[in-house]
């Protein structure tokens, strides 16, 4: 089978896809190295920006007009904007925190997808190699062709969680990454097996 | 009482009153908002450090400065 991922650490996108990141998790254990480490495409912060600069453009016009009808003075007037513009670095702020944390992490030998909606609500989900039973890329739309991005669906074993990484880039690849390592996963799996069976011990439970 | 009747008296004072009341509770609102993205940003960084952990607990900190310095105007100078 053809190695796809590089021995080096390599980052693209923005930090959206990195491969062999310096990255450390919760729940890490010894020996388990991060391979990938995805967020959503960096073409979807696109809309916000914009938001963020008509509420700037906002802002002028309502420096225009607003003393046509309220006469302010000066304070209110300094006050106005000054709450406006931290109003907007704050939104700034939130979407780059819900862009930033919410990432999947596919180690040596688990997949975690970790979510932060709204920045207030954190979700942790993960799932060892092993239980992955069935892969799927879906990428649909003139923004995910043009920019190849889209969504790969996980499904576990039985009725355990199944995964979801919603828009993220080269989801092609990544399928491909999660199927090597899985592979090796298997082969790893059976050498300690068989490594026990000689040894004639019971083999330790995989967390 | 006739201090409270003069403020109402005409509507640019009204105005300001109600200014200075929306401000005040505004800027507070966004202190508490401040304070918790704080405290999640450094549960998030728990979950998932990634060697940017300096600058956005640095950019957090601003925001609560910021957060604090409009209250801090909206108190005093409004």
């Amino acid at each position: 089978m053809q190695n796809t991922i590089p021995p080096q650490g390599r980052h693209t996108l923005f930090h959206a896809f990195c491969i062999r990141p310096n990255c450390t998790f919760e729940s890490q254990m010894s020996g388990e190295t991060v391979i990938l480490v995805i967020r959503a495409h960096p073409i979807l912060l696109v809309p916000w920006l914009i938001n963020g600069l008509l509420m700037l453009v906002a802002l002028i016009l309502l420096n225009i007009y607003l003393p046509l009808i309220w006469v302010m003075s000066a304070v209110q007037m300094l006050f106005m904007n000054l709450s406006v513009v931290v109003f907007i670095l704050s939104y700034y702020w939130f979407h780059f925190l819900s862009y930033y944390f919410n990432v999947g992490v596919i180690s040596s030998r688990r997949i975690l997808d970790i979510d932060f909606s709204s920045v207030l609500f954190k979700q942790v989900s993960e799932t060892r190699l092993e239980r992955i039973e069935d892969i799927t890329a879906t990428s649909g739309g003139y923004a995910a062709s043009l920019f190849n991005f889209g969504n790969v669906h996980i499904q576990t074993a039985g009725e355990m969680l199944n995964f979801e990484f919603i828009n993220s880039p080269r989801p092609g690849d990544i399928v491909r990454v999660i199927n090597e390592l899985t592979v090796r996963r298997s082969k790893e799996l059976v050498v300690e097996q068989q490594h026990h069976k000689a040894l004639n011990t019971e083999p330790p439970n995989n967390p | 009482m006739n201090e409270l009747a003069a403020l109402f008296s005409d509507s640019t004072t009204l105005l300001n009153v109600f200014f200075k009341g929306f401000a005040v509770l505004g800027s507070f609102i966004y202190l508490l908002y401040a304070l918790i993205v704080t405290r999640q940003t450094y549960t998030m960084l728990r979950a998932i450090s990634e060697g940017g952990d300096f600058w956005i607990r640095l950019i957090s900190y601003i925001q609560l400065a910021l957060a604090a310095m409009l209250l801090f105007v909206a108190l005093f100078f409004l």
